[in-house]
């Protein structure tokens, strides 16, 4: 089971590619738990997830994300064109990419 | 325009990425977000009064109005309980939210803020009471016995002045500068004095609850005596209390240098320029568009609750505005764009963000676009970008101050799509909802020519790919 933890700055947009998403693991069979919150719930939600992706257009907290986990899990940023046209599987493969490498 | 770019991101940017995580400012924000049960409700409460009330009355409806009565007066008390006390909500809030960001016990860092803050405040109420019948030559017999009294024109007034009051217009909109700024400093005394470890420590026997409780109790103290000597001093030595002189020295410069059209063009220019570097354009100017158009348009919520009529309402342009006159369907007037995609697009690739953003749109939710598309950092789209929004808002902007339209005062989520935002938000001013509309055919107008050149850009693309 990996926990995915989508962070945006309302948990608007994300929320629908949330849906995408966890769609896209249930068809490859891959145990994820997908979710997404606003920039101001995501400090404790983060102590729940495995990986922690950002919205596009909140890039600029990457920096404050990963001190906030220590640097102990991966944070990265949604790829802004796979964002745009809310294509879950990418963003669950690139993810998954994410989380292995970090964990290598 | 790569050169401009790459310029921009390397000095732009980092900038904005600064101000968009910097931790006081996120707090600020992160606690307006927190008080938007209250905001919101107590606008609709205003907003049920409009409908019940107000309209009714002014079409002549008395007997609606007189049925309507207990819930008018439920609105009422709504309002007194959210709208009218939004400074206490908001510093409690800030307090909560500074305490968490530096992750110390979240619940005394409101608690404390709140405390402070009603320290700060003047406790005593004065009444001049004109003596009906009472002739000014009685002036000496009323001081002989202790009275305090005075002549005011042709009365005789006795002065009456009693302990335990709390103004509400130190509670509500008035108030929210000085929230913030007695908040911010007494949560950050709170906050690091708890990092310093300058607590009551008990021993590890102890429950934890109540140890989180020891442990907040210097600070708690410390935080709380600094506003209360600053209200002291300030009174004392200046003879206002501190929310006065923030309030006058503050806040009321603030919000006036906010309602020109320079500040509103401006404003509304940025939030298209973060947005076509990829950064959340309303989140990076929060501290903006939440700490100097919020309290306006709660300004314009109470001013209406007290007159009960949008003639003499103080702001012309509130924090509302920005989303019922110039975002329509997101950032940049989108929606349109959505539109003239349908309408003119023969690019594939447009039509499927379109038909993709088009549901989210509808609600002011247009990431789809803005990354699809893409808009981001895209040259081809940067003018109609930047200059739609600015363009709509002086629309909106002048014929508010002109009086064609009312100002917005009541406060709606921004989810609310095109028209219904600014017919809500004006309290039902249909002809602000048609402006809205309006502005959402000028954004398409102008959107159009550079969806038509799109077309012609696909066939260089194509092109270049065979080559």
């Amino acid at each position: 089971m990996i926990n995915i933890l989508l962070v945006c700055s309302a948990g608007m947009s994300t929320s629908m590619l949330v849906k995408k998403m966890q769609e896209a693991a249930d068809k490859k069979n891959i145990e994820a738990n997908v979710w997404a919150v606003g920039d101001a719930e995501s400090q404790e939600e983060s102590k729940k997830a495995d990986i922690i992706l950002l919205g596009p257009q909140v890039r600029y907290l990457e920096a404050k994300m990963k001190e906030r986990v220590d640097n102990k899990k991966p944070v990265s940023v949604i790829d802004m064109l796979v964002y745009g046209t809310m294509n879950g599987e990418k963003a669950l493969d690139n993810a998954l990419k994410d989380y292995e490498k970090f964990n290598k | 325009m790569n050169g401009f770019t790459r310029w921009m991101e390397q000095h732009f940017l980092p900038v904005a990425a600064k101000i968009g995580s910097q931790r006081h400012l996120v707090a600020i924000r992160d606690a307006f977000i927190g008080i938007m049960p209250i905001t919101m409700v107590g606008s609709v409460a205003v907003l049920l009064n409009v409908f019940f009330r107000d309209l009714p009355t002014e079409w002549g409806a008395t007997s609606f109005v007189e049925t309507m009565s207990p819930l008018i007066a439920i609105n009422g008390n709504v309002w007194f309980g959210s709208i009218a006390i939004i400074a206490f909500v908001f510093v409690f809030s800030l307090g909560y939210n500074i305490a968490k960001s530096y992750e110390v016990n979240p619940l005394a860092g409101g608690v404390v803020a709140f405390s402070s803050l009603i320290a700060t405040l003047p406790q005593t109420a004065d009444f001049s009471y004109a003596l009906p019948g009472v002739s000014i030559d009685n002036l000496g017999a009323l001081t002989d016995l202790g009275l305090k009294a005075q002549i005011v024109g042709e009365n005789l007034n006795l002065d009456v002045s009693g302990w335990g009051f709390i103004g509400l217009n130190y509670a509500g909109a008035a108030g929210l500068f000085t929230a913030l700024i007695i908040g911010l400093l007494t949560s950050m005394i709170y906050v690091k004095l708890m990092l310093k470890g300058i607590i009551i420590k008990l021993p590890d026997s102890v429950p934890s609850a109540v140890n989180k409780a020891f442990a907040a109790i210097i600070p708690g103290i410390v935080a709380v005596y600094v506003a209360a000597t600053l209200g002291y001093l300030s009174v004392t030595y200046l003879g206002f209390s501190i929310n006065d002189l923030i309030l006058e020295y503050i806040q009321k410069p603030l919000l006036g240098l906010s309602q020109g059209l320079f500040s509103v063009i401006l404003v509304t220019f940025l939030v298209q320029v973060f947005w076509f570097f990829g950064l959340h354009g309303h989140n990076v100017l929060a501290p903006i568009m939440d700490g100097v158009y919020l309290p306006a348009l709660i300004s314009n919520t109470e001013a209406y609750q007290a007159a009960k009529s949008t003639a003499d309402l103080p702001y012309l342009w509130t924090r509302g505005s920005f989303d019922a006159y110039a975002q329509m369907g997101g950032s940049g007037i989108t929606l349109a764009l959505i539109i003239a995609i349908f309408i003119f697009s023969k690019r594939k690739d447009s039509r499927t963000i379109a038909k993709l953003g088009a549901p989210m749109g509808v609600f002011n939710i247009n990431e789809p676009v803005v990354f699809g598309m893409p808009i981001v950092l895209n040259p081809f789209y940067i003018i109609p970008w930047l200059i739609i929004p600015p363009i709509t808002a002086t629309i909106a902007y002048l014929l508010t101050a002109i009086g064609v339209i009312p100002p917005t005062f009541v406060v709606v989520p921004w989810v609310m799509p095109v028209g219904i935002h600014a017919y809500l938000s004006t309290g039902g001013s249909l002809l602000a909802g048609l402006v809205s509309v309006f502005n959402l055919f000028v954004a398409f107008v102008i959107w159009s020519p550079f969806v038509l050149l799109a077309n012609r850009v696909k066939k260089v693309d194509a092109d270049e790919e065979v080559a």
